[in-house]
């Protein structure tokens, strides 16, 4: 399970929404198949999809910004 | 490559939906046409490999191709042909463990096809099959290639065919496979919502497949939001995450109750010197009978089945309506590799015919090519408990198969005595002696055995 508190899925809901929202409406995708995949379905793929998608680029930004603050130490275990 | 007739009749009565091609029967042999719609996604997947990977894994059934045309359908550009199954089952005959492998097979498939740039048109239960314990995809025609930021066209449909009913057992214990064969095309997720408590609903897994899709429906069927859905874009790592994330989630699911029902614990209340005897008797009839196809009526957990192919019998499908009994029998065939296929069947309502014009999924004495039967404990089940007439119960055991194995159980038995209690009104008919004039009538008995410390008798039949 990728979001194991309220506060993490909530977070992550407001996140997707910016992203869901631009995905919905700027890109043009044909949806081909010969089953009904179900409006109800594929709105909850956009969610869900833009959930993961915001976490991953949290994620990624998350590190970035670590990175500035964080001097790695070389070999630093290595001094006792 | 040559070419060869086609009898429409041959086609197979559940192949009408996908345009991309269809299977048909020619000679015994199965065989599946690609039309020219589908052949230019057939020709992309096979490039990629995947289905080579697959086969040899054992996680799709094999294919060659054997001709680019056939005669009298003009729309045909490639026949193909795959080795026969033992036998066909359907997913509202699997045991919860039956269509939890199956609904994981379907995810390895779909992912490792996503990382092939391959997608799954659809995501029917009924394009899986069993071999003993083992789920096999058969459908090479629900391949094609990925298109980049596409939604997965068929979660709804992997919904109502894998998850709602695996939720009903998981959830709630409640059996799905009568609710699953009185809508075939899978269990509605509204209806499965309905049931939902709060603390369910808020499960992740349970929120984004079942609460959010039934929620969301109303809104996302207005037509400008729908007309914008259909240009949604789902980034593939998202969806790849999506497809792992139930995969870890269906195999966590645990069949709630599946310990308690009434039949679970039978095998174990056998006495040792009882389920010996029945063990030599079946020997015995299996190594003379040596059957290639065997039916064991009344299954329970499967031991009798165990013995029988042990002894020689080639492939067994086991019938039993109590669902802990058929996922225990499961568990046995999957834990011993065994050519056994247990399923959930009640004898006094088999499978019937149904879907479209009632031919797309057979019944099950429909589908019977057994050559031996076992029916040990059974006969008395469907007298006494369920009313059936005896003479009809012996009429359709000698119907199943030539040979079989029928187990009596007189209405003194100790043992059976939680069934025979309160039924003095069914016992005028249901005598051994009756029993055996019956089976005389319609068969010769070859051998007959009293087993040790008990009442209960053996017989076995032949029609041959």
């Amino acid at each position: 399970m990728v979001f194991n508190t309220v506060r993490m899925r909530v977070a992550a809901l407001l996140t997707s929404a910016a992203l869901v929202a631009a995905w919905m409406f700027a890109l043009e995708r044909p949806v081909e198949a010969y089953v009904d995949p179900g409006a109800g379905s594929m709105l909850t793929q956009l969610v869900v999809g833009g959930i993961l998608g915001g976490l991953v680029l949290l994620r990624a930004g998350w590190r970035r910004i670590c990175g500035w603050f964080v001097r790695r130490p070389a070999r630093a275990e290595d001094t006792d | 490559m040559r070419t060869q007739t086609f009898d429409d009749g041959a086609r197979n009565p559940a192949s009408f939906r996908d345009p991309s091609g269809f299977v048909f029967q020619e000679n015994g042999r199965i065989r599946r046409a690609v039309t020219a719609y589908g052949l230019d996604n057939a020709r992309a997947v096979r490039t990629t490999g995947l289905l080579d990977r697959l086969i040899d894994a054992d996680l799709l059934i094999a294919e060659e191709e054997v001709a680019t045309t056939l005669d009298g359908r003009p729309d045909v550009r490639l026949v193909l042909e795959h080795p026969t199954l033992p036998f066909i089952s359907y997913p509202y005959e699997w045991s919860f463990l039956g269509l939890q492998a199956a609904a994981l097979l379907h995810l390895d498939i779909q992912i490792q096809a996503l990382d092939a740039g391959v997608m799954l048109t659809d995501a029917s239960a009924y394009n899986i099959q069993f071999v003993g314990a083992r789920p096999i995809f058969i459908d090479h025609l629900s391949f094609r290639p990925y298109r980049e930021g596409e939604l997965w066209a068929g979660h709804r449909q992997f919904c109502e065919q894998f998850i709602h009913p695996l939720l009903l057992r998981s959830l709630f214990g409640i059996e799905f496979q009568p609710w699953y064969r009185g809508r075939p095309d899978g269990i509605a997720g509204e209806d499965v919502a309905r049931l939902l408590k709060l603390r369910h609903a808020l499960r992740w897994n349970v929120l984004v497949n079942v609460v959010l899709p039934a929620k969301l429906q109303r809104i996302a069927t207005r037509q400008r939001v729908e007309a914008r859905l259909r240009r949604g874009y789902l980034s593939r790592g998202a969806l790849r995450e999506m497809l792992s994330s139930l995969r870890r989630w269906i195999q966590r699911m645990r069949p709630k109750g599946i310990d308690s029902t009434r039949w679970v614990n039978y095998e174990l209340t056998i006495p040792a010197e009882e389920a010996a005897a029945v063990s030599t008797f079946v020997t015995r009839f299996v190594h003379r009978v040596a059957p290639r196809m065997l039916w064991d009526l009344g299954c329970n957990a499967g031991r009798y089945s165990e013995v029988a192919l042990a002894a020689g019998a080639e492939y067994a499908v086991g019938l039993d309506y109590d669902a802990g009994a058929v996922n225990k029998a499961f568990s046995r065939a999957r834990d011993g590799r065994l050519q056994f296929l247990p399923l959930y069947v009640d004898l006094l309502n088999p499978t019937p015919k149904q879907g479209w014009q009632e031919r797309e999924r057979e019944n099950l004495l429909g589908r019977t090519s057994a050559d031996a039967l076992l029916a040990i404990a059974v006969v008395h089940h469907l007298a006494i408990t369920r009313n059936a007439p005896l003479e009809e119960i012996v009429a359709m055991l000698t119907d199943l198969a030539p040979e079989g194995v029928v187990g009596f159980v007189p209405c003194t038995d100790q043992r059976g005595q939680s069934l025979f209690h309160g039924r003095e009104d069914m016992f005028r008919s249901y005598t051994l002696e009756n029993f055996l004039v019956l089976l005389r009538s319609r068969a010769r008995i070859v051998r007959q055995e009293t087993l040790p410390g008990s009442e209960r008798v053996l017989v076995w039949f032949s029609t041959r």
